[in-house]
Order: C-alpha cells, then sequence, then structure tokens
C-alpha cells in the first residue's frame, strides 16, 4: 500500500509577537487519514500554530503548503481545502442556525437546492438539526461549538484543524464527536486536532504532538509517544489479595523488573512488553507465593506519558 | 465572483442581519406614510402657499434622503465591518474563497440596501412634491442621483477607514463635514481639492433646485464623479487589501502615491475651475490668497504622502526581517524607498502649476519647496523605519513629530510676533523656515525669512531619525 500524499507540510514556521515567539521553526507533514493530536500546556502554542497553518495567522518566517503549493494570502483554490474551528468559534448570534450555514455555504460558492440537503446533513451528523430554525444567540456553548464544527465541515475541506473541539461538549457530544472523526479519517482527510483531553486523542489520534514553548518537542504515533519512545517495555498492575511484608524487595529481585509503585494491595512495575515475559513473570510471583488476585499490562496511556514529560513538569 | 449580486455571501449576511426585506421595506413604508401624510396635509392647510410648500419640502426630502445614505450608511457598513473584526468573524471570512474585492463591496451593499430602500421611498415621494412645487422632475431625479453617487463615494471611505482604524468612519466626519463647516467654509477656500470632492454638499449644491440650470451633467458634477470615483476606487482596494490578511499594509506606496497624485488632480481642477467650485454663501472665500491655496494644498498632500512613506517603511522593515530570518518563503524586495520619496515629491509639487492665468513659478522656488518636501518626508521615512524595529503602529510618534517639527517653529514665530513691539514686521520669520509649513510660507509668498539656514535646519533635524535608524539597526542574523 502506497503512502499517502501530504496534504499539508509546515516549514519552519515561526510566528513572532513583540518579542516573544508564539510559534519557533515548527515544520510538520499532515497526510490524508492522519489525525494529529496537538497537545502542550496552556500558552504552548497550540492555537497559535493552528491559526498559522490556516493561513490567518501571518507568520514572521516560514512556509505553509497546502496539497504541495505554497498558501500565500489570495490563494483561494487553497483556501477552500482548508477548514478550520477555533476553540470558541465565532458567528453572527442574530441569525439561525440555517441561515448562519447558509451564508456559508454561500461563501463557498454552493447554491441550488443540494445547499439545503448538505446544511441538514452536517446538522444532522453534530446533532442540531431541531435546533435549525433558532437563532444563534439562544443556543448554549456546546451548541455554537457544534455550529462551528458544522461550519468548518459544510465546505468538505481536505484539511480539518480543530481547536479545542470537544471543550464545551457534553459527554454523549464527545462520544459523538470521537465517531465524527474517525469517520473523517476514513474519508481520507487529513486533521489536526489540539485538545486537553489526553484519554480522548488516545483513543482516535493516528499522531501526537507535543508542544511545549512554542515548539514540538515530541512527535510520533500514539504508541511511540504512549510508551515513551520504548515500545519493549510497558507497565502492568498486580492486585494482591492482601499487603504483604517486603514485597517490594522481593519484586526488585526479579530480572527485567524496574519502577516498581505499592500502594496498599495495588502495585504498578515495569517490566518487558511481551506476552511470554508476561506470563512468566505470573508464575515467578505465583511460585514467590504471592497472593495475586489480578494481573494486567497496563495500555499505553497518553496521559501517563505526557505526565512523565519535562514539558509537563517545566510548564 | 458576486460583487453585487444576491450571491454575495457578506452581503446576503449584512441584510439578514438588518431583518433583511420584512424589516428594511417596513420601515420605509412606514416613514413613507408618515411624511405623505404631512405632505398631504402642509398642502391642504394652506392651499395658497401650495407651491411653497411643496420645494420647501423637496428640500426636506433631499435632506432626509442625504441624512439616510451619507450619514446612515456609512455609519451600518462601518458597524458591520467592526463588529466582524471584533468578534472574529472576520477570520472566518479570510478562510472562505471570496475574493477580497467582493468581501469589502458585501460589507458596502450589505449594510447599505435599508438605507437605500428608505431613500428610494423618499425619492418617490418626492417626485410628488417637485410636480407640485414646479420643479421639473428631471432635476429632482438629477439631485438624487447626484446625491446617491456621492454617497457611495462616501460608503467605501467608510469601509476603508473602518478595515484601517479602530476609530471607524468618525474620522472622516471631522475632516470632511464638520471642519469645514465650522470654519465657515475657510476650509474649502483653503484646500480646493477638497471641495471638487465633495461639492455636491459644498459648492453648486444639489438643494439648489430652483437655479440650478440644467439636467444635463454639468462640468463641476462630471470632474466631481470622476474624481470620487478615482479616489473611491484607491480607497476600495485598499480595503481590499486589509481584508485579505490581519497584517496588510492597506495602502502600500503604490495606493499611496496614487492617492498622493489624486490630490494633486483634485487641487489641479479646483484651482483651474476656482469659478464652477468655490463654494457659494461662505463668508471667508474671497479673503484667501493664491498662495495660500498652494501651500495648504502642499502641506495636505505631504500628509497624504505619509501613508506611501511609511508604508514603504514598513515593507523594508517586513524584507529585511525575512532576509535577516533566511526565511525558506522570501519576500520579494520592495521598491527602494527613495524613489517612493522622489515620486511623491513630485506629485506634490505639481500642484504650483496648475493655478491658471498667474506667470510660472520661479524656478528658485519650485527648487527650494522641492527640497523642504523632500527633507521633512524623508525624516518621516527615517522615523518610520527606527520606530518599526519595534512596533508596527508609528501613529502616535508621526503625529509628535508633525506637530513639533512642522507646528511648533511657526507658533513659536506667531507667539514671538504677537509679543513683540509694533517693530516687528512679519510674523513669520527664521524660526518659521525651520518647519516645513513655515520653509513653504516663506518661499511662496516671498518673505525676507533665511530660508536656506531653514532648510539647513531642516536637514540636521533629518538626521536624529536617521542616526537613531542606523545605531539600532539589527546588523547579524539570528534565530
Amino acid at each position: 500500500m502506497s503512502t499517502p500524499e501530504a496534504v499539508l507540510v509546515a516549514e519552519q514556521l515561526r510566528v513572532r509577537f513583540g518579542g516573544f515567539d508564539a510559534v519557533h521553526d515548527v515544520s510538520l507533514t499532515l497526510r490524508g487519514g492522519d489525525l494529529l493530536g496537538l497537545i502542550g500546556p496552556n500558552g504552548a502554542g497550540k492555537t497559535t500554530l493552528l491559526r498559522a497553518l490556516c493561513g490567518i495567522q501571518p507568520l514572521t518566517r516560514g512556509v505553509v503548503n497546502v496539497l504541495g503549493e505554497p498558501l500565500v494570502p489570495g490563494a483561494s483554490h487553497l483556501i477552500r481545502h482548508l477548514g478550520f474551528t477555533p476553540d470558541t468559534p465565532a458567528v453572527y448570534e442574530e441569525l439561525t442556525v440555517r441561515d448562519f450555514l447558509r451564508f456559508i455555504a454561500k461563501g463557498y460558492e454552493h447554491a441550488g437546492p443540494e445547499v439545503d440537503e448538505r446544511i441538514n446533513f452536517w446538522l444532522e451528523k453534530v446533532w442540531l438539526l431541531e435546533k435549525a430554525g433558532m437563532k444563534i444567540k439562544t443556543l448554549s456553548r456546546g451548541m455554537r461549538q457544534r455550529i462551528g464544527i458544522a461550519r468548518t465541515l459544510l465546505p468538505n475541506p481536505s484539511i480539518v484543524l480543530l481547536d479545542e473541539p470537544t471543550a464545551g461538549l457534553d459527554p454523549a457530544g464527545r462520544v459523538q464527536f470521537r465517531q465524527l472523526l474517525v469517520t473523517l479519517r476514513e474519508q481520507g482527510k487529513g486533521l489536526i486536532v489540539s485538545s486537553h483531553n489526553l484519554l480522548d486523542m488516545g483513543e482516535y489520534c493516528s499522531h501526537i504532538a507535543i508542544m511545549s514553548k512554542g515548539q514540538i518537542v515530541r512527535y510520533g504515533t500514539v504508541n511511540e509517544i504512549a510508551t515513551g519512545g520504548d515500545a519493549s517495555r510497558c507497565r502492568y498492575t498486580i492486585t494482591l489479595a492482601h499487603p504483604v511484608t517486603r514485597v517490594e524487595q522481593m519484586l526488585e529481585s526479579i530480572d527485567d523488573v524496574g519502577d516498581v509503585e505499592i500502594d496498599g494491595e495495588r502495585i504498578t512495575i515495569e517490566f518487558i512488553n511481551d506476552k511470554d515475559a508476561a506470563a512468566a513473570l505470573l508464575l515467578k510471583l505465583i511460585e514467590m507465593k504471592l497472593p495475586v488476585a489480578s494481573f494486567a499490562p497496563n495500555a499505553p496511556g497518553l496521559e501517563e506519558a505526557y505526565l512523565r514529560t519535562e514539558v509537563a513538569q517545566v510548564d | 465572483m458576486a460583487l453585487l449580486g444576491p450571491n454575495n455571501a457578506i452581503a446576503w449576511a449584512q441584510f439578514r442581519l438588518r431583518g433583511g426585506w420584512k424589516k428594511s421595506l417596513g420601515f420605509s413604508a412606514g416613514v413613507f406614510a408618515l411624511l405623505a401624510m404631512f405632505v398631504i396635509g402642509a398642502a391642504k392647510y394652506d392651499p395658497t402657499q401650495t407651491t411653497r410648500n411643496l420645494f420647501g419640502w423637496c428640500t426636506g426630502l433631499l435632506g432626509l434622503a442625504g441624512a439616510a445614505v451619507v450619514l446612515m450608511a456609512p455609519g451600518r457598513i462601518a458597524a458591520a465591518i467592526r463588529a466582524d473584526i471584533k468578534s472574529g468573524l472576520i477570520e472566518s471570512h479570510r478562510l472562505m474563497p471570496t475574493t477580497p474585492i467582493d468581501a469589502v463591496a458585501g460589507y458596502v451593499v450589505g449594510a447599505a440596501i435599508g438605507p437605500l430602500i428608505f431613500f428610494a421611498g423618499i425619492y418617490v415621494l418626492g417626485l410628488f412634491c417637485a410636480s407640485g412645487a414646479g420643479v421639473p422632475l428631471a432635476q429632482w431625479t438629477f439631485a438624487s442621483l447626484v446625491l446617491l453617487a456621492f454617497s457611495t463615494f462616501i460608503w467605501v471611505l467608510a469601509a476603508y477607514v473602518s478595515f484601517a482604524s479602530k476609530a471607524g468612519p468618525g474620522l472622516l466626519i471631522i475632516p470632511l463635514f464638520a471642519m469645514p463647516y465650522a470654519s465657515a467654509g475657510g476650509l474649502f477656500s483653503l484646500l480646493p481639492g477638497m471641495t471638487v470632492l465633495i461639492s455636491p454638499m459644498a459648492g453648486g449644491t444639489i438643494f439648489d433646485l430652483r437655479t440650478a440650470a440644467t439636467m444635463a451633467l454639468p462640468p463641476t458634477y462630471a470632474m466631481a464623479f470622476a474624481m470620487q470615483a478615482l479616489v473611491g476606487g484607491i480607497l476600495f482596494f485598499a480595503a481590499a487589501r486589509r481584508y485579505r490578511t490581519a497584517d496588510a499594509i492597506g495602502l502600500d506606496w503604490a495606493l499611496g502615491l496614487m492617492l498622493v497624485i489624486a490630490w494633486t488632480l483634485l487641487s489641479a481642477i479646483g484651482l483651474r475651475e476656482w469659478d464652477i467650485y468655490e463654494p457659494r454663501g461662505w463668508g471667508v472665500g474671497g479673503k484667501i490668497e493664491l498662495s495660500g491655496r498652494l501651500i495648504a494644498t502642499m502641506v495636505t498632500g505631504m500628509i497624504l504622502a505619509l501613508a506611501p512613506l511609511s508604508a514603504s517603511a514598513l515593507a523594508m522593515q517586513h524584507w529585511r526581517r525575512h532576509k535577516r530570518l533566511r526565511d525558506p518563503s522570501p519576500m520579494r524586495r520592495p521598491l527602494f524607498p527613495g524613489l517612493v520619496l522622489l515620486a511623491v515629491t513630485i506629485a506634490i509639487l505639481l500642484v504650483v502649476y496648475a493655478p491658471p492665468d498667474v506667470p510660472k513659478p520661479a524656478l528658485g522656488d519650485v527648487a527650494l519647496s522641492a527640497i523642504t518636501i523632500a527633507i521633512s518626508l524623508a525624516a518621516i521615512y527615517f522615523l518610520c523605519a527606527w520606530l518599526y524595529l519595534g512596533t508596527q503602529n508609528a501613529a502616535i510618534p508621526i503625529i509628535i513629530w508633525i506637530i513639533v517639527f512642522w507646528l511648533v517653529p511657526v507658533f513659536v514665530d506667531l507667539i514671538r510676533f504677537a509679543l513683540a513691539d509694533y517693530g516687528e514686521a512679519d510674523p513669520i520669520g527664521g524660526i518659521s523656515a525651520c518647519s516645513p509649513i513655515g520653509a513653504l510660507i516663506v518661499i511662496w509668498t516671498h518673505r525676507s525669512a533665511p530660508i536656506i539656514a531653514g532648510i539647513v535646519m531642516q536637514l540636521l533635524i533629518m538626521t536624529i531619525p536617521l542616526a537613531l535608524r542606523m545605531i539600532l539597526r539589527p546588523r547579524r542574523a539570528t534565530h
């Protein structure tokens, strides 16, 4: 299977506000079907980077290539391939939801009866069809967030950039939103999503970029980031039936076991990421007469990996 | 491209935001009915004075129509643009493939449709009043069309100012309307270019329904239309540039230079056809001499020239930064600022050859004026070049510079003159000559003040921002 074409390539992007670099020499490549999750502390430059990627934030240096062409002011044929939803989407409060989306459709030169069909399709996708006739000013923040997403997706862009898209959504909305992202990925769109919800990001992203102080400090697949770049090791949780004295020394005496953490009957260790090795370890624990009630490897977690990074600690 | 049609997304949204057809037609129909009642009532109240009453109504209705399209519509346009900039919606618009030209046209048309419908209602009512008052219907139609054409120019002006400044069109109303009226027409007489530009409201005005001689397009309006179209076109493209990206220079060196040329052209028309354009009914007009008009026109040209020069300085700063940072997407080198300076100086100076029936100006006077203008504008360029090392907005320091180095020397001389004994012959002396305004006064009114010393002083003043720029220039590539 051939590698999908790069839909978005950023080269050495720099955005300076006064004497402060909000984004400092960031380069990245996004392919069709990629879903890149941007994570990082507040003020890391995620929003500025997304704005720079879609061309609304003037660059101090660097270039963004969309579908192989540089994105320059006035390149409307490229702009129509880009969709961006800011964290608080700006809308015309006095218009109804349907009228606002009609306005967007007109802006993208969509006309005729299929416009209403398209609007209905996306309103249904973001669960707002019932609110189509209501003025936007009467809707909640979460609903406005959904309008913002519908606005972005209505013209069917190839590249979708979403800044904190789930910030105002309720739990059911987040689940539905995850499904929507998966659908978009399957359609071959390139997506970049910035979010603080690492649990969600671990589920739907293909790649993760961790930003700090305007730079991408870690980049890789979700698994690479979650395992800290060492996929040969993994964390396991052991639950004992009752506390055992000197369990820490016992565990540390076993080859390849490291980083033992004990919390009552619950023990977390780091060990080889291999099923046979795990089975051998369990046998060893039983041979040591430890009252093992449960034994399971931890799924690689972004949250844990992120919290272990210097980024989280420093910022 | 959906410049003015219903497919212009921004026009459509702006019109819908203001209630659409329902609200616009409802409001206009209501006012129309109310005014019609008053007109009929006034005619019936005193049948012997019907013609006179209806003529009064014609003038009043034209004033009302003027208020709708010249004041209300620009206010709406400005509010629409400022609201979208403030809310961030303009960024959403920029992501649409709508061209900047379509977008600016959309704001202008969409926000002005309501006042236009109102204007149409007034026009229809005015037709009845005009027929009863003995005003030819063609005359009424012509006056309405002139007003509409003028208002289109004001709409574009309001759109540009709203994109360029947070202050919005309030900035325009002061110099275009308030100052001329507050100065009892003095500003019109001082600046023939301004009189031409707003001639429908100042010179042989559209309100002069009874005495206007012809329904054919008189040269007054034809030339004013052409110049309004030229200036409006320049500002329209500048607004479109501002719409396109957040950091765009609206009036870049090319559009700024065109604006200076347009100003000189406007002023030349005003000076050559002063008999046509001279504002009637103002007290000050006849007291201002030709030299006064020339000096004021050149000084205004210098103020307009700040746009291309500061744009040139900013573009050079951007280009140098791209070069210093070794940008993978380098910027094209801007035009050499010296050429911009030369072009604006020539454009400003050409006005001295415009007045008819007077001897050609002495070459020495023209040369001294050119040196004065070039030095003063070069100082502003270097000031901008220095300021843009740390900021993108140099407006306040430029205003302070102009007050300190252009105006204060003249005021010092005036104060000195006021405090002196009767022996002091001339209020404009050596100190004034150190400022460009004073120097131009000395040159064109042939005073005895030491002009060469004044110009040397201006040259020394110019070295201040030049030295600052040279000292603080970033020298090495940085990362």
